[in-house]
């Protein structure tokens, strides 16, 4: 469904993505993992239109989506969320997913829409009270309201999981799970917790310094060198 | 508040509201940029000049109808907004209110130099009067003052409606999240720069409409006053102060600021040159130091401190026992 | 051979004014580049930086040079004040970069101080009266008046010692800091809050020096404000935010284009220009090196 080819993206001399290949197939849920400024959010802006890259494809469903602006690929299908959650912090719940459905579907069954989506993560009594007055793990739910209530086909989240305690994230990988089958999803998903990646990856995709060091199933990743040493030094949140 | 003429015939009060109302139907223009969209404009004169400036110039070289003249005037600004918002709306916050601020004198800068644009006389820093034909309703002049009042009022009430309208549909909602955040308004889908543009080119069009009443109550129309950052400011200022959150925010702000400011003008103008803008200004630092949403704001505060007070007390009782 | 000593005369002027609207800027560079804030009232407060220099001098009747150190001092503690009574309450305030209130901020703060500046000094154009450094330096038929030539020495020297400044003392690398990384510094243990005060007074205080060794060859009205506001953005823009060498190339650039543009076009025209170039910029340069102007 996702093929990505020699992705590069350069920061005036700096170089943060170097020929990124890349191929996601419909259903899989992928993790995307590596140390700290490996470039994953990089990668995740460049692929949804949020920072223009340098050079390299991006293929979509068969369309070439290569610098489309970010409202379009939303539009196609791509949701995504943002490591440092931004809801629309003056709006109301319910609002902040309106947005999003109706800048693909129009006023057409919009609060019926929006009612659903909170109400599938667990938002629905709170769903006219503004986004300021969440909890973090709220505020995550709400940026997946209303990812999905435009049905989107693939899924990127950036970090879903930082800053949740124990509950909050079994809360959430469950929601997630829930998610990804209700609405026949795709995921991409940067994480830092460990074990909630391995767990939840069918396959996972490991960036170190930009470039793309390691493709295989969690037992692969876990076993494979190259990525034990990448991330040695690197305070990585395994235990969590 | 409608039916003064009525009561109060003093021609001085009359007008005193008539450049109130004004100036609370060019900040609520003003508003469906600034305050729906989130984008700040320190140029929103240049289309009030626009619409004064071209059904003036349209009146005295082919005797269109002012009524008429205004239309002309409002698409000659949406003309301009098109021109000005495209390339700056891609600009972060600040930088495009400095484009706005520096087009805007650029225009001034460039009309001031002006004395002729092929038949129409614009004659430069002296400005153009609107020729005087005594009562003449069909050509937007009356003698009397009353007439401007109240059509000064149906003005502010179309505004209000059109604010209304924009406020509570699809885009308003867009405009809404782009004010919070614009990048994450584009990661869902929402076309941005067409959200903006279309604020702005109405924006445009019905300040450019204010110019038009401008031009016919104050009868004349020159840089100075109606080009200058000056007075895009005093607009800015009177929809910051009132809320640019709420839909009366604007009227709030003007009604609470213009009359005074009038009376300081009128009283003191005269040794102390500009005294009232400078409390404008001061007034414009504590609003948004201490009511950052706005005088029109208040009642939500009030009904927020209420109730915080009812919480700690329910919570005090409830630990005592 | 007559044209080409003319051209060198607007050459030498344009490069002459240019680097002490460089200076200039470079206040405006360092408060920018540290704070990432825009200043709407920048320009109005150069205007009062020069206000308070003509206005000590003329009370005192005293040489203008030795003003302006005094001068650049009181407006180190308006600045300092400025960014920790008003702006600082604001940064707090918000948890992201408070773009919109502090635009309305500054606006505000531009409108009552032109507004202040002109009810107590009126709207007439000021000069001051010049008994020292009256003569001028003539180097074949290129006459260069002692005052320009003194206003192009002294920024060289403030813009050498800011650099000197920046580089080598512990308050300078402390403001360096702030400006590359502003989370990463405060965890360094640097009171980021107070430097960005410390920042916005020393930038005020360049600008007052500059616009202080203007004046001799320059008036004071309370538009310049206005004017200097958009001229300082766009020798900043150009020349790459928040870099010295940059704001004094920017500077030299734009002093250039205005003296020779203005042997073809009015004054006030030429000033418009200079806003043209400023929105042409804003718009062409690459997001790269703009970073901070565009999306």
């Amino acid at each position: 469904m996702l093929k990505v080819r020699g992705i590069t993206k350069r920061f005036g001399g700096l170089r943060v993505l170097e020929g990124i290949d890349m191929d996601v197939s419909a259903g899989e849920f992928v993790g995307l993992i590596g140390p700290n400024g490996a470039g994953k959010t990089t990668l995740f802006n460049v692929l949804t239109g949020m920072l223009p890259l340098n050079s390299g494809d991006v293929t979509f469903l068969g369309r070439n989506i290569t610098n489309w602006p970010g409202n379009r690929v939303f539009l196609a299908g791509i949701a995504r969320t943002f490591q440092v959650v931004r809801p629309f912090y003056s709006l109301s719940c319910r609002d902040n997913v309106l947005v999003a459905y109706k800048a693909k579907f129009g006023n057409a069954g919009a609060d019926e829409a929006a009612m659903e989506a909170l109400e599938f993560l667990g938002l629905g009594k709170k769903a006219d009270k503004p986004a300021s007055e969440l909890n973090l793990a709220e505020k995550r739910k709400l940026e997946l309201a209303r990812a999905m209530v435009a049905k989107p086909k693939l899924l990127m989240l950036d970090e879903v999981m930082a800053g949740l305690n124990a509950s909050e994230l079994d809360d959430m990988i469950d929601h997630i799970r829930r998610l990804k089958q209700s609405l026949a999803l795709t995921v991409i998903a940067v994480e830092h917790i460990m074990h909630v990646i391995m767990s939840l990856s069918d396959r996972i995709l490991v960036l170190n310094q930009g470039k793309l060091i390691a493709d295989g199933t969690p037992k692969q990743i876990a076993a494979n060198e190259e990525v034990i040493r990448a991330y040695l030094g690197e305070d990585s949140n395994a235990a969590s | 508040m409608v039916l003064l003429p009525l009561f109060d015939s003093d021609p001085y009060h009359i007008h005193l509201i008539i450049s109130v109302g004004l100036m609370i139907y060019l900040a609520m223009t003003w508003n469906i940029v600034g305050g729906l969209a989130g984008q700040v404009s320190f140029g929103h004169a240049t289309f009030v000049g626009m619409g004064a400036y071209a059904s003036t110039l349209l009146f005295i070289n082919y005797g269109l109808t002012p009524w008429l003249g205004m239309i002309a005037g409002g698409l000659l600004a949406v003309v301009v907004s098109l021109m000005v918002g495209l390339p700056c709306f891609r600009l972060r916050g600040a930088f495009f209110s400095l484009s706005t601020l520096a087009l805007a004198e650029v225009v001034r800068i460039v009309v001031v130099n002006t004395e002729r644009i092929g038949p129409f006389e614009v004659r430069g820093a002296a400005g153009i009067l609107v020729p005087l034909k005594g009562d003449a309703p069909g050509l937007f002049q009356f003698n009397g003052k009353v007439p401007y009042y109240y059509i000064i009022w149906m003005m502010i009430g179309a505004v209000y409606y059109i604010s209304y309208r924009i406020k509570t549909s699809r885009y308003g909602l867009f405009l809404s999240a782009i004010a919070d955040d614009e990048e994450a308004a584009r990661a869902n889908g929402v076309n941005v720069l067409k959200a903006k543009m279309l604020a702005l080119m109405v924006s445009a069009f019905l300040a450019a409409i204010g110019g038009t009443f401008y031009a016919q109550f104050y009868r004349s129309v020159d840089p100075v006053n109606v080009l200058a950052v000056g007075f895009s400011m005093e607009i800015v200022l009177m929809a910051v102060v009132g809320g640019t959150r709420f839909l009366h925010g604007p009227i709030i702000g003007t009604l609470i600021l213009a009359p005074f400011g009038e009376v300081v003008r009128a009283s003191l103008g005269g040794s102390f040159f500009g005294l009232h803008k400078i409390i404008y200004g001061m007034v414009l630092v504590a609003v948004i130091l201490f009511f950052p949403n706005g005088i029109a704001s208040l009642p939500d505060l009030i009904r927020g401190r209420v109730k915080e007070k009812q919480n700690l007390h329910a919570a005090g009782v409830g630990a005592e026992e | 051979m007559d044209n080409l000593f003319i051209y060198l005369e607007l050459l030498v002027n344009g490069v002459i004014i240019g680097t002490v609207y460089g200076l200039i800027a470079c206040g405006l560079s360092l408060i920018f580049g540290v704070g990432k804030i825009v200043n709407f009232a920048h320009g109005a407060l150069l205007a009062l930086g020069m206000f308070i220099v003509y206005f000590i001098q003329r009370t005192l009747a005293i040489n203008i040079y030795l003003v302006i150190l005094p001068a650049a001092f009181l407006m180190f503690w308006i600045g300092y004040g400025l960014q920790f009574f008003l702006i600082k309450p604001i940064i707090r305030r918000e948890s992201g970069m408070p773009v919109l209130p502090v635009i309305l901020l500054t606006a505000g703060i531009m409108m009552a101080l032109e507004n202040l500046l002109l009810m107590v000094f009126g709207s007439s154009y000021l000069t001051v009266k010049m008994d020292f450094a009256q003569g001028t330096l003539r180097i074949g038929t290129i006459s260069l008046p002692f005052v320009r030539l003194i206003a192009f020495f002294s920024s060289l020297v403030v813009v050498a010692a800011l650099h000197f400044f920046l580089s080598r003392t512990d308050l300078g690398r402390a403001i360096r800091a702030v400006s590359q990384d502003r989370e990463k510094a405060r965890l360094l243990g640097v009171d980021d809050h107070k430097i960005l005060c410390i920042t916005v007074g020393l930038g005020m205080a360049i600008t007052t020096i500059s616009g202080g060794t203007l004046l001799p060859f320059y008036y004071v009205h309370p538009d310049i404000g206005n004017m200097f506001l958009t001229k300082c953005f766009v020798i900043v823009v150009l020349g790459g935010m928040g870099t010295i060498s940059g704001a004094l190339m920017g500077g030299i650039i734009v002093g250039i284009l205005e003296v020779v543009v203005a042997q073809v076009m009015k004054v006030s025209v030429v000033q418009a220009l200079i806003f043209l170039i400023f929105v042409l910029v804003l718009l062409l340069k690459p997001s790269g090196l703009l970073g901070t102007a565009r999306e």
